[in-house]
C-alpha cells in the first residue's frame, strides 16, 4: 500500500542566502502492505510527523521516492494531490481539526462535500460512520459541545466516511485519557477488520504502537528497528 | 465540489458576520447607485435633446439639396428634377419623394371681403399624401383650382381692422392675385408690358394640420405643383425648367434612414434628423463613458472595502481551510468559494443600488421640474418637458457588471491566499 524508497528531507532555516540546512529524515525505507496496522514510534523532534506529512503530501521530499496505493505521489501537484487524497486517504489527527462553525454531521460530510457526492446519499454515508463511532445522537452538536474522545470519534468518522484504503493518524490519542484511547483504538481496529483498510499510524506511545500489526521505531532522522507484533 | 455546496458554504460563513457584510454590502450598494445616477443623468439628457429634435421634424424624412458645383466657373445645372425625383423613388427602402416649389413673394389672398397677404407653395399632392402627411379638414387638391391653406391661414384672414373671419373656410372660393413688384426680378423698367398681376379663382378643399411646435404659425396656401409653371412664367419671364426648390425623401422605417441619406449623399447633400441624430450620439456616447468613469470611482472605492472584508475572511478562516486542503479540497474548490462571495457581494450591492437608483431617479425626475417651475416665476404653469435622468436597461446592465466584475476582482487576491495557505501552518494554530 506504501512504498517508500531512500527518502529523504532536509528543512532550511535562517535569512536566504544564510540558511542553515537541517536534516530530518535519512534514507527512509519503509513498505506497508494493504490491511496493514503499521505505527511508527519516536520522541519528539525524531521526524516521525515529518514522514506522515510527506506520505500525506503536505510537504514534498529533498529526495527519494513515495508510491501510494501503485501512485508515484513525489511528483503529484497540489490539484492531483487533492484528487489522491479524496480517493485513496483517510486522515485523523491529535488535535481532531474539526471545523469549529460546523456541526457534527456537517464535518464528517465534509470529505463527501468536496467529492462531490449527491446530496441524497451523502446522508446516508454520514449516519453509517457515525453509528460507526456510536456518535449518532451527537449530529447536531457543534465540536466546542463535545469531549474530546467525542471529537475523536467524529474525525475517525470523517476519515472513514469516503472508505479510503489508508488512513494517517497522527497521534489519534495524544490528547485523549487512557480509557478513551482504548475505544479510540478498538474503532481503528474495527475499521481495520470490517474494510481492510490500511493504517499508519504516528505515536510516541509504547502501548498504542504495540496495537499496530507491526511497529517501526525512528531516530533521529533514522528508522532504527522493525518489530512484527503480531 | 457542486455549486449548490459552494453557495450554502459561503451562506454558512457570512452569518458569521453579519455587520461586516452588511457594511461591504452597503458599500457596494452605494457604489453603484451612484454610477447609475450619475451615468443617468446623461441618458436623461440625451433623451430630452432627441425628443426636442424629432418632434421637429418627422425622423423618416431626408432632406436632398443639390450638390454645390465644383468648379464655379463652369455653369452646370445641378437643380433636382424628375429624374432625380425618379432615381430617389427607385432606391431601395423609399417610401416617398415629396417636391414643392414655392412663391415667396407677397400675395394676396381674398375671401369674400376678407384679405390676407402669404406665401404659395406648388406641391405635388400624391407624393406629399404618400409620405404621411395629413390634413386637419377637408382633402387634397384634385386639379388647379384647389388649394390646402395653413392651419393658421383663417386667423389672419380680416377685413381691413375691423374683424377676423369666423365661419367655415372650406369649399369657399378665393380670389388669389399674383403680384410682381417693382423689384422683381426679370422686369425691365419702363419697358414692360407685361401684366402686373395675375389673378385666379380657386377653391379651398383641405386645411393642414396643426405645426408640432406651439410657436410655429402655418399660413401658407399650396397649390398643385402643376399649376406652377404658368406663375413661373409670370414672375420669371421664361419658361419653368422643370426644377424642385424642395425635395424630401421618406424612408418606409426610421432603421432605413442612414442607409438612404448614405447613397443619396454619393451624389447629392442631403440632411435628416437621423443624421443629426447621429452627430448628437457621438457627443453623448462620450459624455456618458466620462459619467460613467466618474461614477466607477465610486465602485473602486466599495471595491476596497471588498478586498479587506474577504482578505480578513481568509485570515479568520485559516484553520478552516487548512483542514479541507488536508483532507481533500483541491485549490481549485477554495479559491471559487471566495470569488463566490466576493461576487455574491457584488450582485446583492448591485441589486440593492439598482433599485435604489430607480428610486432617486424617479424622485428627480418629478422633483426638480416643480422646482424649476416654482421658482420661474415666468412659467406658463405648464410641466417642464425634460427627462433629467433616464435608466435605460443598457445602464443596468454595464452598472451591475462594472459592479460585480470589479467585485470579482477585488475578491480575486484574498481568493489566491486562501489556496496558498500552508496546510500544516494551519493546522498548528490551535495546537
Amino acid at each position: 500500500m506504501i512504498e517508500v524508497r531512500d527518502l529523504h528531507h532536509e528543512f532550511r532555516i535562517g535569512k536566504k542566502g544564510q540558511e542553515k540546512i537541517v536534516p530530518v529524515l535519512r534514507d527512509i525505507d519503509l513498505s506497508v502492505r494493504e490491511g496493514e496496522i503499521v505505527s511508527v514510534l519516536g520522541r519528539s523532534g525524531s521526524g516521525k510527523s515529518t514522514l506522515l506529512n510527506l506520505i500525506a503530501g503536505y510537504i514534498r521530499p529533498t529526495g527519494g521516492r513515495i508510491v501510494v496505493a501503485g501512485t508515484d505521489v513525489t511528483g503529484l501537484n497540489e490539484t492531483q494531490w487533492a484528487k489522491f487524497r479524496l480517493n485513496h486517504m483517510g486522515f485523523i489527527f491529535q488535535s481532531f481539526q474539526l471545523i469549529p462553525s460546523m456541526t457534527a454531521f456537517a464535518n464528517i460530510e465534509l470529505p463527501l462535500i468536496l467529492k462531490g457526492v449527491d446530496d441524497k446519499k451523502r446522508a446516508a454515508y454520514v449516519q453509517e460512520a457515525m453509528a460507526m463511532v456510536g456518535m449518532e445522537e451527537f449530529a447536531h452538536f457543534y465540536p466546542s459541545e463535545l469531549s474530546g474522545g467525542q471529537q475523536q470519534r467524529v474525525g475517525i468518522a470523517r476519515a472513514m466516511v469516503l472508505k479510503p484504503r489508508l488512513i494517517l493518524a497522527d497521534e489519534p490519542t495524544g490528547s485523549l485519557d487512557s480509557e478513551t484511547e482504548e475505544t479510540v483504538l478498538q474503532f481503528i481496529r474495527e475499521l481495520n477488520q470490517r474494510h481492510n483498510t490500511t493504517f499508519l499510524i504516528i505515536t510516541h506511545d509504547r502501548e498504542v504502537a504495540a496495537f499496530a500489526h507491526r511497529s517501526v521505531a525512528i531516530h533521529n532522522g533514522s528508522l532504527v528497528a522493525q518489530e512484527v507484533l503480531g | 465540489m457542486k455549486f449548490a455546496d459552494k453557495y450554502r458554504f459561503i451562506r454558512q460563513n457570512m452569518k458569521k458576520n453579519r455587520t461586516r457584510l452588511f457594511m461591504t454590502i452597503l458599500a457596494t450598494a452605494m457604489g453603484c447607485c451612484f454610477l447609475i445616477v450619475l451615468a443617468s443623468v446623461g441618458f436623461g439628457f440625451q433623451e430630452s435633446i432627441e425628443r426636442e429634435i424629432t418632434s421637429n421634424g418627422v425622423v423618416t424624412e431626408i432632406s436632398v439639396y443639390p450638390k454645390m458645383p465644383k468648379d464655379e466657373k463652369v455653369e452646370e445645372d445641378l437643380s433636382l428634377k424628375d429624374a432625380d425625383v425618379r432615381y430617389f423613388e427607385g432606391l431601395p427602402n423609399v417610401n416617398a419623394v415629396t417636391r414643392k416649389n414655392g412663391v415667396h413673394e407677397a400675395i394676396l389672398y381674398r375671401v369674400g371681403d376678407y384679405e390676407n397677404s402669404s406665401n404659395a407653395l406648388f406641391t405635388d399632392f400624391p407624393s406629399d399624401q404618400k409620405s404621411g402627411v395629413k390634413l386637419s379638414a377637408g382633402r387634397f387638391p384634385q386639379n388647379d383650382s384647389e388649394v390646402v391653406v395653413g392651419y393658421h391661414f383663417a386667423d389672419h384672414l380680416a377685413k381691413g381692422k375691423e374683424g377676423k373671419f369666423q365661419g367655415e373656410l372650406l369649399n369657399q372660393k378665393m380670389t388669389v392675385s399674383f403680384q410682381k413688384r417693382e423689384e422683381a426680378p426679370g422686369k425691365v423698367p419702363g419697358k414692360d408690358a407685361k401684366p402686373t398681376e395675375l389673378k385666379k379663382e380657386v377653391t379651398i378643399v383641405g386645411i393642414t394640420a396643426k405645426p408640432t411646435r406651439e410657436w410655429l404659425e402655418d399660413t401658407t396656401v399650396q397649390f398643385s405643383g402643376t399649376a406652377y409653371p404658368e406663375i413661373y412664367k409670370f414672375y420669371w419671364d421664361k419658361d419653368f425648367d422643370g426644377s424642385y426648390q424642395q425635395v424630401k425623401v421618406y424612408a418606409k422605417d426610421v432603421q432605413d434612414v442612414l442607409g438612404i441619406s448614405k447613397t443619396i449623399k454619393e451624389k447629392y447633400n442631403a440632411h435628416s434628423v437621423m443624421d443629426e441624430l447621429q452627430q448628437l450620439n457621438t457627443v453623448f456616447v462620450m459624455i456618458k463613458i466620462g459619467l460613467l468613469f466618474i461614477g466607477a470611482i465610486a465602485v473602486l472605492i466599495a471595491a476596497i472595502g471588498i478586498f479587506n472584508t474577504m482578505t480578513m475572511a481568509v485570515t479568520e478562516r485559516t484553520q478552516e481551510i487548512g483542514i479541507m486542503k488536508a483532507i481533500g479540497a483541491a485549490p481549485s474548490a477554495i479559491r471559487s468559494i471566495f470569488l463566490l462571495e466576493s461576487s455574491y457581494i457584488g450582485v446583492i450591492g448591485a441589486a440593492i443600488g439598482t433599485a435604489v437608483a430607480y428610486v432617486i431617479s424617479l424622485a428627480v425626475n418629478f422633483f426638480i421640474p416643480m422646482v424649476i417651475s416654482s421658482m420661474n416665476e415666468n412659467s406658463s404653469g405648464e410641466p417642464l418637458d425634460f427627462t433629467f435622468s433616464s435608466i435605460p436597461p443598457s445602464l443596468v446592465l454595464i452598472s451591475v457588471a462594472i459592479s460585480v466584475g470589479v467585485a470579482i476582482l477585488s475578491g480575486m487576491k484574498p481568493a489566491r491566499k486562501a489556496t496558498e495557505i500552508d496546510v500544516l501552518k494551519a493546522l498548528r494554530r490551535d495546537i
